[in-house]
């Protein structure tokens, strides 16, 4: 009888701790989020997250508070002010102010975009009609990339070059992928790396078509979205019931409007920029 | 000791003209204050604004209806243009009222597994009204397919045609074509206009080229500024500037949707400085009309508040 008593104890203890309203507050940045992306492509970024953020609540008690940020510059803002306990976005955007933040990055889940994909990685383009037809041609040229806050249009772009022993004459940077199309539009450059969404959800759509342009190479594979938990501010079982609960309301059971599968376990990625990081 | 005083001075200077924000970064303050709202819950669905006679402002809604306020700010009876999908508004060099209609039909297309109706522009309709809104010709431009933004440059009336995706140009006259501004337009969100600029040029929005690019009436591009950047002389947002205007001292004033700033820049669209305190105009990507009369008085349509907001020179 006492052993009885001290399981029901237990389990209700356990059923109190898991039950404990749980608020966190969260930047968001998501490319197919339509309160986070441009207008002109919300055909295709037309998720929105308050369904999923109801069953949260209602079904898990955790109360998960998005602050949505169009503006990728205002993000890496918040985020480095250290006042959000965990961001949503491309993790590069968190993690590279980790340490400015006094932040502990931890991604607990990625998201997958409506196709259920779940990479990112930059392309190298070049106008569909340049002589240039393969990466080592690229030697000698003029070739713009991304800048230091798009890891997959500037590190990786960089890390494809130096692996393959690419040395174009000038590498110029822009900071939006509908520039670095505009010169190869307007014929300033030999090619260009943009993310690989820019000629499907992203301003370019309006005034570039993919078939205008061949690709010749691409970076490596990212993850797209994560989201993240500041370690130093959420504990490891707060950071695992949110994981499980972000899990569970994904595949069969995931909210209509996340137009996809919902969550993933985080794909491991540890960029070496963060490493070479005194 | 004439040095410590300079110096002393500039520091003042210095520390007037710069404000710490969010994240330790400065910005430079303009010498513009925010000097009310005019049609504050009187506005509805605002497509553009021009400045007409004695620095009157036009404010056209998208229903035809014409909003006039005098320079002090005084209401006068509204123009009921009887026309329908106003986009654009020109004030003549004889001070005639020129409201634009884009003509549309509507067409079902495919958006993935959906049906969706769209409106196609078709053409444009051009009605002159004098200043006090009476009827004086209704015309069809027929080299158009819509129209976003209208101006008067000298003799030519400019037309900012999104179909076209170009600024055509026509004799203000005769309405014969003399050309298109085409080259290296990066447009997008729907969103096209262009303002008047010095030496009988117009200044383009090129809002997904983060620029504000000059062009002569030949086509040319004359003078351009702005990238995406962090820097307060830069861009932000997904696309931007939406709208421009120069004022009368050749200084250069440029709009940003979402997030809001408005900025004024040289005239070399160099040393930009942030006009402090205009709120968030408008929600996502929308267009915010621009219009600067010749006192440099600065106008602001939010049409999601349904207001103007002026903007004037600090005394």
């Amino acid at each position: 009888m006492r052993n009885m008593i001290i399981i029901a104890g237990l389990a209700l203890l356990c059923g109190c701790a898991s039950n404990k309203p749980l608020e966190l507050r969260l930047a968001v940045n998501d490319i197919y989020c339509m309160d986070t992306a441009c207008a002109c492509v919300h055909d295709v970024a037309a998720r929105t997250y308050p369904q999923t953020l109801e069953k949260l609540k209602a079904g898990y008690g955790i109360d998960l508070q998005l602050v949505y940020f169009t503006e990728t510059y205002q993000l890496e803002d918040a985020i480095a002010s250290g006042e959000y306990d965990g961001a949503l976005c491309k993790p590069w955007y968190a993690l590279r102010h980790q340490e400015e933040a006094g932040a502990d990055f931890r991604r607990i889940v990625d998201v997958l975009d409506p196709n259920n994909n779940r990479w990112l990685a930059g392309i190298l383009i070049v106008p569909v009609d340049s002589p240039i037809q393969s990466l080592e041609e690229l030697t000698g040229k003029h070739l713009y990339i991304g800048e230091a806050d798009a890891y997959e249009k500037h590190h990786g772009a960089k890390r494809l070059l130096e692996q393959n022993g690419i040395k174009p004459a000038k590498i110029d940077t822009h900071a939006s992928c509908g520039e670095n199309v505009g010169v190869l539009l307007d014929e300033e450059a030999d090619a260009a790396v943009v993310s690989d969404y820019a000629l499907s959800a992203d301003c370019a759509v309006d005034f570039a078509r993919p078939e205008d342009f061949r690709i010749l190479a691409q970076t490596e594979q990212i993850p797209l979205t994560s989201l993240m938990l500041d370690m130093n501010k959420v504990t490891d079982a707060d950071a695992r019931r949110l994981t499980a609960a972000l899990l569970a309301l994904s595949g069969a059971n995931v909210p209509e409007t996340l137009l996809g599968n919902g969550f993933v376990e985080p794909a491991p990625w540890n960029p070496p920029e963060l490493e070479a990081t005194p | 000791m004439k040095n410590i005083g300079l110096i002393l001075c500039t520091t003042l200077l210095l520390s007037e003209a710069t404000a710490k924000v969010a994240g330790g970064k400065t910005t430079v303050r303009t010498d513009y204050r925010i000097d009310g709202k005019l049609g504050e819950g009187q506005l509805d669905r605002i497509s553009q604004i021009t400045i007409g006679a004695n620095d009157s402002l036009h404010v056209l809604g998208s229903d035809g209806k014409v909003t006039t306020f005098t320079a002090d700010g005084v209401l006068s009876k509204p123009i009921e243009t009887g026309m329908e999908n106003t986009t654009a508004i020109a004030v003549s060099p004889d001070g005639n009222i020129h409201v634009f209609s884009t003509l549309t039909e509507t067409k079902k297309v495919k958006s993935g597994a959906r049906m969706r109706t769209v409106n196609i522009p078709i053409g444009v309709e051009c009605g002159i009204f004098d200043p006090s809104g009476k009827l004086l010709e209704k015309k069809t431009l027929n080299n158009l397919k819509s129209a976003k933004a209208a101006r008067f440059i000298g003799d030519t009336l400019a037309v900012a045609d999104l179909t076209a995706r170009a600024v055509v140009l026509m004799d203000a006259e005769s309405g014969k074509e003399t050309g298109r501004i085409k080259k290296g337009l990066r447009l997008c969100c729907g969103i096209f206009d262009f303002c008047e600029a010095p030496d009988n040029t117009v200044a383009i929005s090129n809002l997904g080229a983060f620029k504000l690019q000059r062009f002569d009436l030949d086509g040319k591009l004359v003078s351009e500024f702005g990238k995406r950047g962090r820097d307060l002389d830069d861009f932000q947002g997904c696309c931007n500037p939406v709208s421009a205007g120069y004022l009368p001292d050749g200084r250069i004033v440029t709009v940003e949707k979402d997030p809001t700033r408005i900025k004024v820049y040289d005239a070399a669209g160099k040393n930009a400085k942030k006009v402090e305190g205009v709120e968030e105009l408008v929600k996502g990507c929308s267009f915010v009309p621009v219009a600067v009369d010749s006192k440099g008085t600065i106008y602001l349509a939010s049409s999601i508040k349904g207001c103007i907001v002026k903007c004037v020179p600090k005394d």
